[in-house]
Order: structure tokens, then C-alpha cells, then sequence
């Protein structure tokens, strides 16, 4: 025997039922998509709200843990399309879009390991350049190159 | 202070950068000194020369033309 919505509605777990009876679903309320004022009605419990006559900010209706608690146990029952937009991702959505730390996308690194590639890249240079920079301090070096050449063997 | 002494130790470092270097004693009167040796870490024989700048008194070299004589 299968249950009517309402029926259903009323097995939901006491904290996503209270939720929906205080915010309901999407198409019978319509929520800002982000922070808003405390006056607007459409404002969003999940994000901070401001007061415009102190100019403060208030804290979500709903903290970040018990968001996400509600989003977790909303998917369970695969209704988690019905809460209100909220500032957080889960599961896929996270692993596809996830918010990297600056810090985590752009390291910093240490001094050493932001100079290396430089390092290597003179002592490349100053390696293939050698004999040029020999032949500064000692002109009769050539006569050495010229007796390297001439033993230079090869495969023919 | 002691005394300097005849001898100093001088560093060479390879111009191949690597941070190769080697040490010898030498004259103190002696000029600067740079030599070709192998350095191991670039496979090849390098220019050596110098760390650090040292004192060296100038010796005007002989003249052998008689362009100091009347």
C-alpha cells in the first residue's frame, strides 16, 4: 500500500519536517539566492541577513553543521532540491566545484623551491657557455679545443 | 692578532655554478689564482676561480726597454 504526500510528509525525521512546516519548498515560497535583509520575506535562513536600520549583520537562522545536517538527511529522501539555496556544495556538486583556498591554488612555496628553476636554468647556461668562459681567462685554451676536436672520434 | 703568515687558504669555485669548490693554500703574494680542474657535478673540466677577494700587494712588472735610459 503506498502513502499519500501527505502521509509521507508526516514520516519525514522531526528536524527536516519542522524545517518545511517553518520554510517550505521551492514552489510554494520563493527564497533569495544569497544574503538579503531581515525585512525582505524572501530572505534566506541559511545565509546572514542584514539589518538596515543599525546597519548589522545577523547571523544564518540555521549555522553551517545543522545546514548541512539538513541538506544530508533532505537527500536521504531525495528531497534536497526543496530546501533553500544553500551557500554550501555536498557530495558531487563539491567534488566538481569545490572552493580551493588561495593559498591551496597558488602556493607560496618556500624561498628555496621559488629560486630553484632559476638556479638550474644559469647552471644549464653557464655549463653549455663553459668554453667560452674559459677561453676569457685563458686565450691558449684554444689550442686545447683544436686537439679535442681532432681526437674526436666518431661511429664512421 | 697572530701574525700573518706566509700561506693563505683560498677557495675555488666553479664557474659551472654547481657549488663545487676546492681549497688551496698559496702564497700570500701570489695573484689571483684560476684554474681549469673537473668538476664532478657538471661532468666536465670548469674554470675555478676565486671566493673572495684578497689583498694583493702590485708588483709593477720589469721593463726591459731601455725607454727609461737617456
Amino acid at each position: 500500500m503506498s502513502l499519500t504526500p501527505q502521509q509521507a510528509f508526516k514520516k519525514l525525521p522531526a528536524k527536516l519536517h519542522n524545517f518545511f512546516l517553518r520554510y517550505p519548498p521551492r514552489p510554494y515560497a520563493q527564497y533569495a539566492a544569497g544574503k538579503s535583509t531581515i525585512d525582505d520575506p524572501q530572505r534566506n535562513p541559511f545565509f546572514p541577513n542584514k539589518n538596515t536600520t543599525n546597519g548589522r549583520w545577523y547571523d544564518a537562522t540555521y549555522s553551517r553543521r545543522r545546514s548541512a545536517d539538513l541538506f544530508k538527511t533532505a537527500y536521504k529522501f531525495g528531497l534536497q532540491d526543496l530546501l533553500p539555496p544553500m551557500p554550501r556544495k555536498f557530495y558531487q556538486d563539491k567534488f566538481d566545484n569545490k572552493n580551493w583556498m588561495r593559498g591551496v591554488l597558488h602556493q607560496k612555496k618556500q624561498k628555496w623551491e621559488r629560486e630553484l628553476p632559476a638556479k638550474l636554468e644559469a647552471r644549464k647556461e653557464a655549463i653549455e657557455n663553459m668554453d667560452a668562459i674559459i677561453l676569457e681567462k685563458r686565450p691558449r685554451y684554444k689550442r686545447q679545443l683544436e686537439k679535442q676536436q681532432q681526437k674526436k672520434k666518431t661511429w664512421f | 692578532m697572530a701574525k700573518k703568515s706566509i700561506r693563505t687558504m683560498v677557495k675555488l669555485i666553479s664557474s659551472a655554478k654547481t657549488g663545487y669548490e676546492k681549497w688551496f693554500n698559496i702564497k700570500r703574494s701570489s695573484p689571483d689564482l684560476n684554474l681549469i680542474l673537473y668538476d664532478p657535478r657538471a661532468q666536465r673540466h670548469c674554470l675555478f676561480t676565486e671566493a673572495k677577494k684578497r689583498k694583493i700587494a702590485h708588483v709593477t712588472p720589469k721593463d726591459f726597454t731601455r725607454s727609461h735610459r737617456v
